[in-house]
C-alpha cells in the first residue's frame, strides 16, 4: 500500500509526459510532412508545381564541346571565359530536360536551383547554371514547352564519386521530394 | 555475484553525485533546447508560408540534435566536459570503499572477484548513463519540436561526416549508433579512474583524473600528428574522423588496460575482501 502511494503519482507523471511528447511528435510531423518521395530516371516525366518536366539527357562534356554544342544557350560571359575555372574542372555534366507550363499564367522554368548530388559530392551553392544559361529568366507561356540544359562543373571529387554512385539531380525537396537519378 | 551487482547498483542510484552529474548535463540540454531548437521551431512556423518554394526545407530534428548540431555551443562543450562528468557519480567509489573501510563490511557477503567485477560493471554503467542520457533527452525534445525529416545530402559543402551513408539513408540508426558509442566511451571515461587509484590518494583528484588523461592523450595525438583516435571526436557525430575500426580498436585497448589493471591489482590488494 505504501509502495502504491509513492509510485502511482510518479507513474502518472511519466505517462502524462509520454502522452504530451507523443502528441507533439505526431503534430509536428503531420504539419511538416514530406508529401512524396519520388525518383525519376532518364526519359520519364513528372508533374509538380504546375510544370511537367521530362528528363531527356544526361551527358558528360568538355568545355570545348559545351561551347560548340550549346552556343545559343550560353551567356556571353561564359563564352568569353570570364568565369574562372579552376584546374581539373574542364568537364561538365549536362542535364537536358523539357519543361511544359500546365498553368493558365506565365511562369518561370525554375531550374536554376536544381542541385546535383553524387555519393559524398554535392554542388551546393556552387553550381554555375544561373551564370551560364542565357534564358534562365525567360518565362514559359501557358501550354508552352521549352527545352533547358543545366550545366554542372565536374571537379575531382565529383569525378571520383561518379565511378561508384549514380548521379542524382534534386528538383524539389519540400513538400515533395523529387529527384532525377541515373548513371553517367 | 548477483548480490554484489545488486548492491552496487543500489548504491549507484542512491548516490546524489549521479543526479548532480546528470543535472549539470541537463542544464546544457535545456540551454540547447531554449537557445537553439525552440527558435528554429518558431522559424519553421514563420517560414511555412514558403511551403511551396521547392527548396525551402523545414528544420529537422535530425539536423539539430545536440551531438550533431553545429549551430550551438552546447554539444561541443558537453562532449569536452564528459570525461569529467562521467567520473563524478561512481568512479571514485572504489577508492572510497577502501579508504573508508566499507570493503571490510562486505566480508562474507561477497567474493573478492565478484565485488571487483560488479564494481567495474557499475562504474562503467554510471559513466555510460551520464554520457548518453542527456543526448537521448535532447533528441527526444528535438523530436517533439521539430519534424523528423530524413536529411537530404545536398548543401554548400561536400558531405563530410563519419558514416555519412548511414546518416542520409538510415538517420535514426545513425543516431542510435552514436548514442551507443557515447555510452561506451562514457563508460570508459569512468573506469579510467581505476588506473588513477593506483597512485592518487585523493578522491577529488581522482574525479579529475580521466579529464587529465584525455587531455594528455589529445596532446600526444597532436604532437604525433595522428588523427581519428581522440575519444572526444569519436563520440561526437559532428566530426568526420570516426570509423568502426578506430572505435573498436580504441574501445578494446582502453577496456583491456583498465579492466586488467583494476582486476589484477584489486585481487592482490589486502584491503579488498
Amino acid at each position: 500500500m505504501k509502495w502504491c502511494k509513492k509510485k502511482i503519482p510518479a507513474v502518472m507523471v511519466c505517462f502524462s509526459l509520454a502522452f504530451v511528447w507523443l502528441f507533439c511528435f505526431l503534430k509536428v510531423n503531420k504539419e511538416y510532412a514530406v508529401e512524396a518521395w519520388e525518383g525519376y530516371r532518364l526519359g520519364e516525366t513528372y508533374q509538380a508545381m504546375g510544370r511537367e518536366v521530362t528528363w531527356n539527357s544526361l551527358q558528360r562534356m568538355t568545355r570545348e564541346e559545351v561551347l560548340e554544342k550549346f552556343d545559343s544557350v550560353l551567356q556571353q560571359e561564359f563564352q568569353q571565359s570570364q568565369i574562372s575555372i579552376t584546374e581539373g574542372e574542364n568537364e561538365y555534366c549536362v542535364v537536358g530536360a523539357s519543361i511544359k507550363n500546365l498553368t493558365d499564367v506565365a511562369i518561370s522554368p525554375e531550374f536554376f536551383h536544381w542541385e546535383v548530388q553524387c555519393g559524398s559530392y554535392s554542388n551546393g551553392a556552387t553550381y554555375m547554371t544561373s551564370l551560364v544559361n542565357a534564358g534562365i529568366s525567360d518565362e514559359i507561356q501557358p501550354g508552352e514547352t521549352i527545352d533547358v540544359w543545366v550545366f554542372y562543373n565536374i571537379n575531382d571529387v565529383f569525378r571520383e564519386e561518379m565511378k561508384d554512385h549514380p548521379i542524382r539531380i534534386y528538383v524539389s525537396i519540400y513538400p515533395e521530394r523529387i529527384y532525377l537519378e541515373d548513371e553517367l | 555475484m548477483k548480490g554484489c551487482l545488486k548492491m552496487e547498483l543500489h548504491r549507484l542510484f542512491r548516490a546524489k553525485s549521479l543526479w548532480v552529474a546528470l543535472f549539470i548535463a541537463f542544464c546544457f540540454v535545456a540551454s540547447h533546447i531554449l537557445q537553439i531548437v525552440l527558435p528554429y521551431a518558431q522559424e519553421n512556423v514563420a517560414l511555412d508560408s514558403l511551403r511551396y518554394h521547392s527548396f525551402h526545407f523545414p528544420f529537422s530534428a535530425c539536423m539539430f540534435f545536440m551531438g550533431y548540431d553545429m549551430y550551438g555551443w552546447q554539444g561541443e562543450i558537453l562532449y569536452r566536459l564528459m570525461p569529467l562528468l562521467a567520473a563524478i557519480p561512481f568512479a571514485n567509489s572504489y577508492f572510497c570503499d577502501i579508504s573508508e573501510g566499507y570493503i571490510k563490511n562486505l566480508q562474507g557477503k561477497c567474493r573478492k572477484e565478484h565485488y571487483l567485477i560488479a564494481k567495474y560493471a557499475v562504474t562503467f554503467l554510471s559513466g555510460g548513463l551520464v554520457m548518453s542520457v542527456p543526448f537521448i533527452l535532447d533528441m527526444v525534445c528535438c523530436m517533439a519540436l521539430l519534424p523528423t525529416h530524413q536529411p537530404v545530402p545536398i548543401g554548400v559543402f561536400e558531405i563530410s561526416l563519419s558514416y555519412s551513408a548511414l546518416y542520409y539513408d538510415h538517420t535514426i540508426l545513425f543516431i542510435l549508433l552514436y548514442l551507443f558509442v557515447d555510452f561506451l566511451i562514457g563508460g570508459l571515461y569512468a573506469v579510467t579512474v581505476f588506473l588513477g587509484t593506483e597512485f592518487i590518494a585523493n578522491k577529488y583528484l581522482l574525479v579529475v583524473f580521466p579529464y587529465i588523461c584525455v587531455m594528455i592523450w589529445q596532446l600526444l595525438l597532436q604532437m604525433l600528428q595522428i588523427s581519428g583516435l581522440d575519444p572526444v571526436e569519436l563520440s561526437n557525430p559532428a566530426y568526420e574522423s570516426a570509423t568502426v575500426f578506430r572505435c573498436l580498436c580504441l574501445f578494446l585497448v582502453w577496456f583491456g588496460i583498465t579492466f586488467f589493471v583494476f582486476f589484477i591489482r584489486g585481487r592482490r590488494r589486502d584491503e579488498v575482501v
